[in-house]
């Protein structure tokens, strides 16, 4: 590229070629580093200065830099005078998405506009999905010495070929013939008739009190001049279409304006000092533009939605209101403001039952707003309006949240798996978990979904309900053919109070997943009760036992023994006499596993079993249980014995 | 191009030569004092400042560089005047004043060596050390006959801020963007028709030129609202409204932001009215109750078409607002009848009130088919002050209309007839005017005067002359220059 470039210009346009895309190139640098540091770090502050410096110096040198922008480069004098690489690194890209197809650094620029630029670029950059418009953006900050030209532009400058000023200045030249001559009765010279000798006004120094000529007339009492008869602003003047004129302004409220044409003005009234603005006055703009500067368009947009609403006396037109009111929901939702969107819904729920008796037809297109708003679609608005913006907290969410009904559960239960933050997803079970329990069925319904996603956000929920109907539905899932849903179902539980759960885990605990079983063996070997202690002998009593790790096997017997107390005893002193005279390594692991396990036992049974095993006249078993008793009884008793 | 606005000083508007010119001198004068006599940079910038210059010295005469107030000349020609600054000029001008330096001016004769000899002296001066005399002394001493310094000219006081030719040039382009408004309001409310969704940058870089041209001129769009002969004057009485509203939110103070969403929420405060017949809008006859109850649904079909047809922001939010509230009086009656009657009319509601009411009794061609004189249409908002309209808003109102508001047709004491371009707040009775024409007939080429110097004594306005009734189209004279 730079081979033909340099072929295609001379010496000196090669240079500043060279020179142009060193600037563009640290332009991009510049952007990327300011948008990425805090403002009180010096890196950009130092980059922001050195390039700004240069570029001023680069088109004292040089003069205009003007530069136009194609998709993915930027061309100087049609010269490819930088490229974008990727989407990472395009600096063509930030000015061709806003639709501006040529800037320029004019002569003159400094490093103030420099720095205005590059804030403005950040400032950019910066915002949410890049949601801001940098058009207008630069044009706020008047960064008078950086021009360009969008798209938008070029489509202006088409209207100039429709209006033809030149023409029309020509014609309106054209037309104005210096010889006036009219069919009607009033000409170009009449213009003339009561010119300075009648009418004259003569402007006084004090503007308040206004003199009117000798031979002008006297001056009426509501401050007009009264022509003489025949003038062409009498009100003798007056036609039909003053009357209309009367007519339509008393219809606004201005009842008494004359429909006359102008004569000499009322200046009495303009020139009024009372009408001239005070330091009171003053004072009092200055409140109206601070009261201005706090406008909040979304809280005014809520004001407005309500005000249209409130307004409908037909129903079709309420029906398109409330159809906007939707619109404006979404954008609320996508800007990331759920609030605002809460209080539409909010309001049309009361105003819906405000008017549910009287305009029933009304009410059930509310309803039916209410019902769209927790529709799959809408939700999934959500979902990314909530991944979008991760400074959405629980308290926001379910204040939005509770404005929905049983008719929303069955789509937010799909929404959980969408979201990225873990503290939204929080807050949704929170929300579905509060609500679900009076509709168990639909929260549940997700189980059965053939999206794995689905099956795990119902699990979670359900879990969370907790109660012997969420457990039973919970029980099903246990065959899921998804190692993920189980492990789910798992870890769901892993919290989950009562008997239900620990039947589950009981399940899960010889899952032929080692991840779910180690998961479920993790949930139950911590748990208290009896219910607990049948359930681990269950486990360690099926076939399937053996193929649990043997990390977990050991935890098992562990809080068998702990759990079993006396009951545990003779299963373990089973484990432990088993006879092993070829030193099977199974076998072995089982004995060590139990004389650990009985060392958590603190019954006295467990002590006896311990202390007769530690006479055994079989010497590795003697010495275990003698090692056995002395690690129990540091256990229990601190290490007294 | 001549003008007979003042003695002679600004007559006409430069070109590019007179630019490229400028912008190389001032380069040229910089890069001196950075560098080397042999710096390539250095050597290059005296050839292509002196190849810029031949370009000047073809009818013998010399050419001069000079900077007065603010404003830069070349040959009298006016260079610069707006924001887009030149190249380094205001660290070297600045440096010119402190030495009582107005400009330079080079003799057709000189040669590139004497150019290059020139500024390598330039670049050694001292201002502290050294004055006009001692510096055109020092150019003698140097041999350089070819140049001159040119003493300092004060502003005079008299002299108009804005010369006619740039006024002529700033009219020209303000009513470009004027009828793109009008067209991109047209536009927009078309598209609108069909429930189509709208883009809306296009309308914020009309609204984005409308807050600069308004800023720079504010006369200049001013004049153009005076204008009501359109096939459909809705379109043109948005854009009426707008640069109204545009107007007084500059004067109020409004960042540029704001402006833009004024100027939004002011173009498209009517949209609603899309949404009513057709025969409705365009009836000739007096509205009847009937038509005035659909007449007064069109606020709130207006922000309704504005949340529905356009994406949510800033600027469509007051649009929306403005649309619903700007025939809310400020003692809350007006209509729609609010329901939440606590909350006051935002301020941009409240201007635009002020402004649609204005130019709908004015033009004439809206509810009321005849228009109403602008001092009798202000002199009863007036009196419905605050009840209808925002006390402080409508006297701001007033120092931009004034007693003569720009675009209207005025009879002088000199038996002449004029166009007033610019009501001058400081002397609202000797407003700025565009002669046209006298007993005889109209002028061949109009004359700018500013009625506020005092070598104009002898005109005075002798009262306001309605157009129509004369048979006069106001377009004709607005835009016949």
């Amino acid at each position: 590229m730079r081979e033909n470039t340099k072929n295609n210009v001379t010496g000196s346009q090669s240079e500043r070629l060279t020179e142009i895309s060193f600037i563009l190139k640290d332009l991009l640098k510049v952007i990327k580093v300011v948008s990425m540091y805090p403002d009180d770090n010096p890196l950009p502050h130092s980059m922001r200065r050195s390039f700004a410096e240069k570029l001023v110096d680069v088109v004292e040198l040089y003069g205009d830099i003007k530069i136009h922008v194609s998709k993915d480069s930027l061309l100087w004098k049609d010269e490819v005078a930088f490229q974008d690489r990727s989407g990472e690194e395009k600096l063509a890209g930030i000015f061709f998405d806003t639709g501006i197809t040529n800037f320029a650094f004019k002569a003159g620029i400094d490093v103030e506009d420099v720095y205005k630029l590059l804030e403005v670029l950040k400032n950019y950059l910066n915002s949410p999905q890049k949601s801001q418009d940098l058009v207008a953006m630069i044009w706020e900050n008047e960064i008078s010495r950086f021009t360009f030209t969008t798209l938008e532009d070029i489509a202006l400058a088409k209207y100039e070929g429709d209006l033809d000023m030149d023409a029309l200045a020509k014609a309106a030249h054209n037309e104005n013939s210096r010889q006036f001559s009219f069919d009607g009765n009033v000409g170009y010279q009449d213009i003339f008739k009561y010119s300075r000798d009648e009418n004259e006004v003569e402007l006084p120094d004090d503007p308040g009190k206004i003199q009117t000529g000798g031979r002008r007339g006297a001056r009426s009492a509501d401050g007009l001049s009264a022509l003489p008869p025949g003038s062409v602003f009498s009100d003798e003047s007056a036609d039909d279409a003053s009357l209309q004129t009367i007519q339509a302004a008393q219809a606004m409220g201005f009842g008494d304006l004359p429909a006359s044409p102008p004569a000499t003005p009322d200046t009495t009234l303009i020139l009024n000092s009372e009408l001239l603005l005070s330091k009171e006055d003053e004072q009092q703009i200055a409140t109206l533009l601070e009261e201005d500067a706090n406008f909040d368009k979304y809280e005014s947009a809520v004001q407005i939605l309500k005000e249209i609403v409130q307004q409908e006396i037909e129903f079709n037109s309420f029906n398109e209101s409330v159809t906007i009111c939707e619109k404006v929901m979404t954008e609320f939702i996508e800007a990331g403001r759920l609030i605002e969107s809460g209080q539409v819904m909010t309001f049309l729920q009361e105003y819906g039952r405000k008017i549910e008796t009287d305009r029933p037809l009304w009410a059930e297109r509310i309803k039916d707003a209410y019902i769209v708003a927790g529709s799959r679609e809408r939700l999934a608005i959500l979902a990314k309006a909530l991944n979008d913006h991760s400074d959405l907290g629980v308290g926001i969410i379910r204040q939005y949240l509770d404005n929905f009904g049983w008719e929303a559960l069955s789509g937010l239960t799909d929404l959980i798996g969408d979201l990225k933050h873990e503290n939204q997803r929080e807050a949704l079970c929170d929300y579905l978990a509060s609500k679900g329990q009076a509709n168990i069925k639909i929260v549940s319904k997700g189980l059965f979904d053939r999206r794995t996603e689905v099956v795990c956000n119902s699990i979670t929920v359900l879990a969370r309900i907790g109660d012997d109907t969420a457990f039973d539905y919970l029980g099903r899932v246990t065959k899921h053919k998804e190692k993920s849903v189980r492990l789910q179902l798992a870890r769901s539980l892993k919290d989950s109070p009562g008997d239900a759960a620990i039947g589950i885990l009981r399940v899960l605990a010889i899952d032929r997943d080692p991840d779910i079983r180690k998961e479920a063996v993790q949930s139950l070997v911590y748990r208290k009760g009896r219910s607990a202690f049948e359930a681990i002998a269950d486990i360690i009593n099926d076939e399937r036992f053996i193929s649990v790790e043997r990390s977990d096997q050991k935890q098992l017997l562990n809080a068998f023994s702990s759990l079993g107390g006396e009951l545990a005893v003779s299963y373990l002193g089973q484990l432990i006499l088993k006879s092993n005279p070829l030193r099977n390594s199974t076998l072995t692991f089982y004995r060590q596993a139990a004389f650990e396990a009985l060392s958590l036992n603190k019954s006295e049974k467990a002590e006896r079993l311990l202390v007769k095993l530690s006479g055994s006249w079989r010497t590795d078993i003697r010495a275990q249980a003698g090692h056995t008793l002395h690690q129990r009884r540091h256990i229990l008793y601190g290490g007294e014995e | 191009m001549t003008t007979t606005t003042s003695s002679g000083e600004f007559r006409i508007l430069a070109g590019k030569s007179e630019e490229r010119l400028l912008n190389s001198f001032f380069v040229l004068y910089k890069t001196a004092r950075i560098v080397e006599d042999n710096n390539p940079t250095f050597q290059n910038q005296c050839q292509s400042f002196f190849d810029c210059l031949r370009e000047f010295v073809d009818d013998g005469g010399p050419v001069i560089i000079k900077t007065v107030g603010e404003r830069y000349f070349v040959n009298e020609k006016l260079v610069r005047f707006d924001e887009n600054g030149l190249s380094g000029a205001s660290s070297v001008v600045q440096e010119w004043k402190t030495l009582g330096v107005g400009g330079v001016s080079f003799k057709s004769t000189i040669a590139l060596d004497e150019v290059r000899k020139f500024f390598r002296f330039v670049s050694r001066i001292k201002p502290n050390s050294l004055n006009l005399d001692s510096l055109s002394a020092s150019l003698k001493t140097h041999s350089m006959s070819e140049v001159e310094f040119l003493a300092r000219v004060e502003v005079n006081a008299d002299e108009p801020m804005i010369p006619e030719e740039v006024r002529r040039h700033f009219r020209k382009a303000a009513r470009t963007t004027f009828f793109q408004a009008t067209k991109v309001v047209e536009e927009v409310m078309v598209t609108t028709r069909d429930k189509k969704e709208i883009g809306i940058a296009k309308t914020k870089r009309v609204i984005h030129s409308l807050i600069d041209h308004i800023t720079r001129d504010e006369s200049s769009l001013i004049e153009l609202t005076a204008i009501k002969d359109y096939d459909d004057y809705t379109y043109a009485h948005s854009t009426n409204v707008c640069v109204y509203a545009l107007t007084m939110g500059v004067r109020l103070g409004l960042d540029r932001a704001r402006l833009s969403h004024l100027g939004f929420a002011a173009l498209f405060h009517d949209i609603g009215k899309v949404k009513l017949p057709t025969d409705l809008i365009r009836k000739p006859d007096a509205f009847d109750e009937n038509d005035w109850r659909q007449m007064q649904q069109h606020p709130l079909l207006g922000a309704k078409t504005i949340f529905r047809n356009m994406k949510l922001d800033t600027h469509t939010v007051r649009a929306a607002q403005g649309a619903l509230e700007h025939h809310v009086n400020n003692d809350s009656t007006g209509y729609p009848r609010l329901v939440y009657k606590d909350r006051p009319a935002n301020l941009f509601s409240r201007i635009i009130s002020i402004v649609d009411t204005f130019d709908a009794l004015t033009s004439g061609r809206l509810y009321l088919k005849k228009s109403i004189p602008p001092d009798k249409v202000l002199k009863k908002m007036h009196f419905q002050m605050k009840v209808k309209f925002d006390p402080f808003l409508l006297k701001i109102f007033n120092g931009i209309v004034g007693i003569y508001p720009a675009g209207s047709l005025v009879l002088l004491s000199t038996d002449e007839i004029a166009v007033v371009l610019t009501n001058d707040q400081e002397n609202p009775g000797r407003p700025y005017i565009k002669v046209i024409g006298n007993r005889a007939g109209l002028l061949d080429s109009p004359e700018w005067v500013d009625l506020s110097r005092g070598d104009q004594d002898h005109r005075q306005v002798v009262r306001m002359i309605d157009p129509d009734h004369y048979g006069l189209d106001i377009k004709d004279f607005i835009l016949g220059d």
